[in-house]
C-alpha cells in the first residue's frame, strides 16, 4: 500500500545513519562467509578425496598378493578382463640389484613392471613431459633421478637388469599411486611388462608384489567387484581394496581442519548477530523520536515496523547475498590454498546446497538477532516523543521467546554443523558458562571501579563516564569481553596447533635416516658426513612382564593400538629431549637408584597401564632385565626427532647389542652424493631418504596453518566489528556527555582526554578479563581436545593485549569523532526536549 | 572428548621412523625364561635375524622352541635360547656378539645375512662379517651351525650368486657345520608362508625343523666329542 513511500523512507533511513547501517551489513556479510566457504570448500574436498583416492590406487579395484595370484583368483580377473567395458592391468613391484654396463657400480632399486593401461588414474610424469607410455617402450626403462645420481649416468646410458642391458629412456619425476608416507631403500624403476619374461626376475624364489589394477565402468561399483572377488579369494594371502576402503590419512587431517574452522565459523556468526542485535538496538534507539513523531502523526504501528524491518530484510539480502558471493570467492581461494596437498586440484564447484544453506542460516540469523530490537518496537508509544526513557524495559513475553528460540537456534547450528552430539554439548554449555562468567566478572569489576578513589578529573569523569545513567556499561564490557575472550582465545589456540604440527618440520628438519650404524662406527660416520649429528644407541628387547604379569602376546596382538608384545627399541640417556617433559615422577631417574631404573613414555604407559613404581621385566636378546619404573615423560610437541618408549641410564644398557639411529637435514640434490659417500666408507649403513615425504608433510601443514589463519581473521574482524557495534550503541549518551562537557567550558582536548581514557579503560579491563578467559579456554581446548601441549606465549599475548586495547579505542574514538565535532547549540537545538 | 586423530600423520610418520629407524617390527629373545634348568650337556644359542626370532608367530612357534621340544624328545639335555633379532644385518650380528657369549654357549646356529641381501648391501661385506663371527666363535671352542641362506632371486643373478657363495665359502674354510639352505622347501611356497611372502608360518618352522634336525645333531656329536676330549674345567 505505501510500498513506494515505504522504500523511499527505508532509503533515508540509510543515509542518515551511514555508519550504523554500515556495520550492520559488514555484520551480515561477516556472518555468512565462513559458513559459505567452508560448506563448499568441504564438498568439493570430499569429491577431491575421492579423486585422490583413486589416484593413490591408480585404479578403482585393486588385487595384491606376494605371490602370483590363485587360480580361482586368475579366473576371476580373466573374467573381469574379457568385458568389453572393465579395463585391466597387471603391475610387478620388487627390488633388484642394477649394475652399470662396466660392473663398476651396482645399486638396490625398486622396479615396477606394468602392462599398457596403467595408471588408470593420474599420470606418470615424466622429465621430457612425454606421454609415460610413449616412453616406456619395451628394452627401455625410465628411471628416478637418484639412480643416474647415484650411478654417475644420465638418459640414454645402459644399465644391467638382472642379466639384460636396458636402455635409460626418460626420468621420471612422479607416479600416482606412490603412498605419501613411503621410505624407499632404493630408487623407481619403470619396465614395460613385454620385458618381464626377458628379465626373468620374476621366478621360483622371488619376493614380488603381484597387483592387478581394474578400472570399472560407470554402473558397476567397485565395492561389488570387490566382494566378487574376496568370495573365491585365499584371504590368507590374496588381498582385495577399493580406493574407497583405502584409509586417507591425509582426510582425517582435513576432517579436523574442518572442524576448527568450523568452530570458528560458528563463533563467527555468533559474533556477527550479537553486532547486528546491538547494533540495531542502538539504530532504533536514536529513531525512537523520529518513530514517535510518525506514530503521533497518526502513522499505524504496522507501518513503523513495516519500515525498519524493511530496512533489515533490505540489509539482511543484500548482505546475505555479498556475504555468499565473498563465501564463494573465499572458498576459491582455499581451493587454490590446499590444492596442492591433492595431485589434482579440487575443481571450483558451486555447491548449492552449501549455499542455500548459508542464505537460510544467514537470514534466520539476522531474522533473530533483530527480533529483539524490532519487537521493542510494538511498545512504542507516541508519547515518547516527551519522555526520556529510552534504556530500562522489562524483557516481555514475546522477547523471552526470541531469546529461546535465538539459543536454541545456535544450539540446532552447533549440533548440526559438529555432528558429535556430546562435542556439541560441550561447546554450548563452554559458551553459556564463558557468558556468565564473563558477566560475573564485569560486574564485580564494575563494583569495584565505581568505588575507586580518584583525585585526577580526566580519570574521575572518565569512571563517571562508564557509570552515565542509561549507558550500558556492563552489556557492553559483557559484550567486549566475550569477543575479545573469543578472538584471544582463536588465536592462542591456532598458535599453539602451529606450534605442534607446523612448526614441527622447520626448515631443518632432518629428512634423511642412518639406521644400523654400529658401536666404534660413529667417528667414521660423522666424517663421513662432515658434520656432527645426534647419536640415538637403539637396543632391541621385548617387554616380558609387568610386576610378574606375563605380557600376552596373543592378547597383545589384538590392540588395534600399538601393542606390548612387539619388539621395542630401549635406549640410553640422562637427559629430557627437548620436546619431553615428566609428568610423573621428580626425575629422569632417581639419583642413587642404581641402574635398574626405567622411564617410561606416557603413550605406552596408557596402553600397558603402567605406573609409577611398577615392575618391568624386559628380555634383550635372551638376557633377562628387571627394572623399576620412575618416571613418566609426555612429549611436548609433534617432531621429527625420534622418540623411545622406555629409557634406561646409560650404565645399564652400555654394553648391551646396540645400532646407532641418526638423522640429519640435506639438501634433496645433495642426498644421492651423500648416500654414496656413506655406502662407500660404512656399507653396512642403510640409509633412509625421506625428503620427499618431509617436504609433502611440511607444505601440506603450511597450507592448513594458512587456511586456519585466514579463518581466525574473519572471527577477529567480526569481534572488531563488534567493539564497534557496542561503541555506536552509546553514541547518542556520549554525545550528550560531550555537549556537557562544552557547555560547561571544557576544551575540546579534555573531552578528548575524557572519552580517550574511558575507552582505554573499557578496553583494558575487557581485554585483560578477556585475555585470561581466552588462556582457560584454549588450555581446556588443546589440551583435553586436540590432545596437545600448551604453551602461553607471553609476549604474543601482550602485544594481543595492546592491540585489543587499541581497537577499542579506536574504533571508540573513530565513532566518537562527529561526536567531537558537534557544536552545543546545535546539539541543544535537536534536543531540546532534554 | 579427546580428539587424537590431527596429529596422524606427523606421528605415524615418526612412527615409522622409530619402527623403520631400528628396523621392522616382532621380535627378540629368547624362550621361555630359563626357570632353574636341570643338569643340560649344553646350551644352544639360536643367534639370528627375523627368520630366528619369529616373526609374525609365537616365539613358541619358531624354530628354536620347536627344535628344544624336539631335542627334549630325543633324550638331549639341551638348552635352547632364541637370540634372534628381526631386522638385523650381519653388521649388527658381529657386533653384539660379546652379549651374546655372555649366554655361555656351547653351540651357535648362526643364521644372519639375509636383511644385508634384502637391503642390497654388497656381498662382500656379509661375507666379511660372517666371517669374523665364526672365527671368533670358533676361537672360543663353540661349536657353529652356519645356516645357509639364499638371496630372493628378483635381486639378480649376479647378486644371489654371490650371496649364496659366502655360505659355502665359509664352511669350507672353516670346516663348520653348514645347513645348506636354511629355508629348504619352505622359500618361495605360499603354504609355508605369511602373507609378505618371505615369514614363515609355524607349519613352515616345522619343516624347517625337519630339515636342520640332522645338522644340529651332527653339531651335537662335534660337541660331545670336544667335551670328552677335553677335561672339564
Amino acid at each position: 500500500m505505501h510500498l513506494g513511500l515505504l522504500i523511499r523512507m527505508i532509503l533515508r533511513e540509510v543515509r542518515q545513519n551511514r555508519q550504523q547501517t554500515a556495520v550492520l551489513f559488514l555484520c551480515i556479510v561477516l556472518s555468512v562467509v565462513g559458513l559459505t566457504a567452508l560448506g563448499g570448500f568441504q564438498a568439493n574436498v570430499q569429491q577431491a578425496m575421492l579423486r585422490d583416492a583413486r589416484q593413490l590406487h591408480a585404479a578403482d579395484v585393486i588385487a595384491r598378493s606376494s605371490f602370483p595370484f590363485l587360480p580361482a583368483m586368475e579366473a576371476k580377473l580373466a573374467r573381469y578382463a574379457e568385458r568389453p567395458d572393465v579395463a585391466t592391468a597387471r603391475v610387478w613391484e620388487f627390488y633388484t640389484v642394477v649394475r652399470t654396463m662396466d660392473a663398476s657400480a651396482s645399486l638396490l632399486s625398486a622396479v615396477k613392471v606394468v602392462e599398457p593401461g596403467y595408471p588408470f588414474y593420474g599420470q606418470v610424469a615424466t622429465a621430457s613431459g612425454l606421454p609415460f607410455t610413449e616412453m616406456l617402450t619395451p628394452g627401455n626403462v625410465l628411471v628416478e633421478q637418484a639412480l643416474l645420481d647415484r650411478l654417475g649416468l644420465s638418459v640414454g646410458s645402459r644399465i644391467y637388469l638382472g642379466d639384460v642391458a636396458m636402455m635409460i629412456r626418460d626420468v621420471v619425476i612422479s607416479e600416482p599411486d606412490r603412498p605419501v608416507t613411503v621410505f624407499t631403500l632404493g630408487p623407481r624403476i619403470f619396465v614395460n611388462a613385454r620385458d618381464r619374461g626377458k628379465l626373468g626376475l620374476i621366478t621360483q624364489g622371488s619376493r614380488v608384489r603381484y597387483k592387478a589394477l581394474l578400472r570399472l565402468p560407470e554402473g558397476l561399483t567397485p565395492e561389488t567387484v570387490q566382494k566378487d572377488l574376496l568370495s573365491t579369494a585365499d584371504l590368507a594371502q590374496e588381498r582385495v581394496d577399493t580406493f574407497r576402503s583405502a584409509d586417507s590419512r591425509l582426510k582425517r587431517i582435513f576432517d579436523n581442519l574442518l572442524f576448527f574452522l568450523k568452530l570458528v565459523s560458528i563463533f563467527t556468526l555468533l559474533l556477527a548477530g550479537i553486532g547486528i542485535q546491538s547494533v540495531l538496538t542502538a539504530l532504533l534507539r536514536t529513531r525512537i523520536k523520529t518513530m514517535a513523531a510518525m506514530k503521533a502523526l497518526g502513522a499505524p504501528n504496522a507501518f513503523v515496523m513495516h519500515l525498519y524491518m524493511g530496512l533489515v530484510l533490505l540489509l539482511s539480502m543484500v548482505g546475505t547475498l555479498c556475504g555468499v558471493l565473498a563465501g564463494l570467492a573465499l572458498q576459491e581461494g582455499l581451493g587454490r590454498l590446499l590444492s596442492d596437498l591433492v595431485p589434482v586440484t579440487p575443481s571450483f564447484r558451486i555447491v548449492w546446497p552449501a549455499v542455500g544453506e548459508s542464505l537460510l542460516v544467514g537470514l534466520l540469523a539476522v531474522a533473530l538477532f533483530a527480533a529483539r530490537p524490532l519487537l521493542g518496537l510494538r511498545h512504542l508509544k507516541p508519547s515518547a516523543l516527551f519522555r526520556h526513557e529510552e534504556g530500562h524495559r522489562r524483557v516481555r513475553l514475546g522477547e523471552g521467546g526470541v531469546v529461546l528460540v535465538t539459543t536454541l537456534f545456535f544450539v540446532g547450528l552447533v549440533l548440526w554443523h559438529l555432528d558429535d552430539l556430546r562435542t556439541g554439548a560441550y561447546f554450548i554449555a563452554g559458551i553459556l558458562g564463558l557468558v556468565g562468567i564473563v558477566w560475573a566478572a564485569a560486574w564485580l569489576y564494575l563494583k569495584g571501579l565505581r568505588r575507586l578513589p580518584t583525585r585526577h578529573l580526566v580519570l574521575r569523569q572518565a569512571i563517571r563516564g562508564l557509570f552515565r545513567p542509561r549507558n550500558a556499561t556492563q552489556p557492553i564490557l559483557v559484550t567486549l569481553m566475550a569477543s575479545l575472550t573469543l578472538i584471544f582465545a582463536i588465536f592462542l589456540t591456532e598458535k599453539n596447533l602451529n606450534a605442534t604440527f607446523v612448526d614441527a618440520y622447520p626448515e631443518d628438519t632432518p629428512n634423511v635416516f642412518f639406521l644400523d650404524i654400529q658401536r666404534g662406527q660413529t667417528d667414521r660416520f660423522t666424517q663421513t658426513v662432515g658434520r656432527t649429528s645426534q647419536f640415538y644407541p637403539v637396543v632391541r628387547a621385548k617387554l616380558m612382564a609387568i610386576n610378574g604379569n606375563a605380557v600376552d602376546p596373543a592378547r597383545e596382538r589384538q590392540r588395534k593400538s600399538d601393542n606390548l608384545a612387539r619388539p621395542f627399541n630401549l635406549t640410553y640417556r640422562h637427559h629430557l629431549l627437548e620436546n619431553e617433559k615428566i609428568i610423573a615422577g621428580k626425575t629422569l631417574f632417581q639419583a642413587g637408584g642404581g641402574n635398574f631404573q626405567v622411564s617410561v613414555l606416557d603413550r605406552i604407559a596408557e596402553i600397558g597401564n603402567i605406573r609409577l613404581g611398577d615392575r618391568l621385566r624386559f628380555k634383550i636378546q635372551g638376557v633377562p632385565l628387571d627394572a623399576r619404573v620412575v618416571s613418566i615423560r609426555t612429549r611436548t610437541r609433534e617432531s621429527m626427532q625420534p622418540f623411545f618408549y622406555f629409557v634406561f641410564p646409560e650404565a645399564t644398557l652400555r654394553q648391551a647389542p646396540q645400532t646407532i639411529f641418526t638423522a640429519l637435514r640435506v639438501a634433496p640434490e645433495a642426498i644421492a652424493a651423500l648416500q654414496n659417500q656413506v655406502v662407500q666408507a660404512l656399507p653396512n649403513v642403510t640409509v633412509l631418504d625421506a625428503s620427499r615425504t618431509i617436504r609433502q608433510v611440511a607444505d601440506a601443514l603450511g597450507r592448513f596453518s594458512q587456511a586456519i589463519r585466514f579463518f581466525t581473521l574473519f572471527s577477529m574482524a567480526a569481534g572488531i566489528l563488534l567493539v564497534a557495534s557496542s561503541i555506536i550503541a552509546t553514541r547518542s549518551a556520549r554525545i550528550r556527555e560531550a555537549v556537557y562537557f562544552k557547555i560547561l567550558g571544557a576544551r575540546r582536548r579534555f573531552v578528548l582526554y575524557v572519552f580517550s581514557l574511558e575507552n582505554a579503560l573499557l578496553g583494558a579491563s575487557s581485554a585483560v578479563g578477556g585475555l585470561l578467559l581466552a588462556h582457560l579456554i584454549s588450555w581446556v581446548v588443546c589440551t583435553r581436545y586436540f590432545d596437545i601441549a600448551y604453551k602461553t606465549y607471553p609476549a604474543a599475548s601482550l602485544s594481543g593485549l595492546m592491540a585489543g586495547i587499541a581497537v577499542v579505542m579506536a574504533v571508540g574514538l573513530s565513532a566518537s569523532r562527529a561526536i567531537m565535532r558537534r557544536k552545543p547549540a546545535q546539539f541543544l537545538r535537536t534536543h531540546a526536549a532534554e | 572428548m579427546k580428539i587424537k586423530t590431527i596429529p596422524v600423520l606427523g606421528l605415524l610418520l615418526i612412527m615409522g621412523i622409530a619402527l623403520a629407524g631400528c628396523d621392522s617390527p616382532p621380535q627378540a629373545t629368547t624362550a621361555p625364561a630359563p626357570v632353574a634348568p636341570p643338569a643340560v650337556d649344553g646350551t644352544i644359542v639360536c643367534m639370528g635375524d627375523s627368520l630366528t626370532a619369529g616373526y609374525g608367530v609365537d616365539e613358541a612357534e619358531a624354530y628354536p622352541a620347536l627344535l628344544a621340544a624336539r631335542l627334549r624328545d630325543d633324550g638331549f639335555a639341551y638348552q635352547v635360547i632364541n637370540a634372534g633379532v628381526s631386522g638385523e644385518t650381519s653388521s649388527g650380528a658381529l657386533s653384539r656378539l660379546d652379549w651374546m657369549l655372555t649366554l655361555d654357549p656351547n653351540l651357535v646356529i648362526l643364521e644372519t645375512g639375509a636383511n644385508d641381501g634384502l637391503r642390497g648391501v654388497d656381498p662382500a661385506l656379509t661375507r666379511g662379517n660372517i666371517a669374523t663371527i665364526v672365527a671368533e666363535l670358533e676361537a672360543r671352542e663353540i661349536v657353529v651351525v652356519l645356516a645357509g641362506m639364499q638371496m630372493v632371486r628378483n635381486l639378480g643373478p649376479a647378486f644371489t650368486e654371490r650371496f649364496r657363495a659366502i655360505y659355502t665359502d665359509i664352511a669350507q674354510d672353516s670346516g663348520v657345520v653348514l645347513i645348506p639352505f636354511f629355508l629348504e622347501g619352505v622359500a618361495g611356497r605360499p603354504e609355508f608362508n605369511q602373507a609378505d611372502g618371505i615369514h614363515p608360518t609355524p607349519k613352515g618352522y616345522r619343516i624347517i625343523v625337519d630339515h636342520i634336525y640332522p645338522y644340529i645333531t651332527q653339531a651335537i656329536d662335534r660337541h660331545q666329542q670336544r667335551t670328552e676330549g677335553t677335561p672339564a674345567q
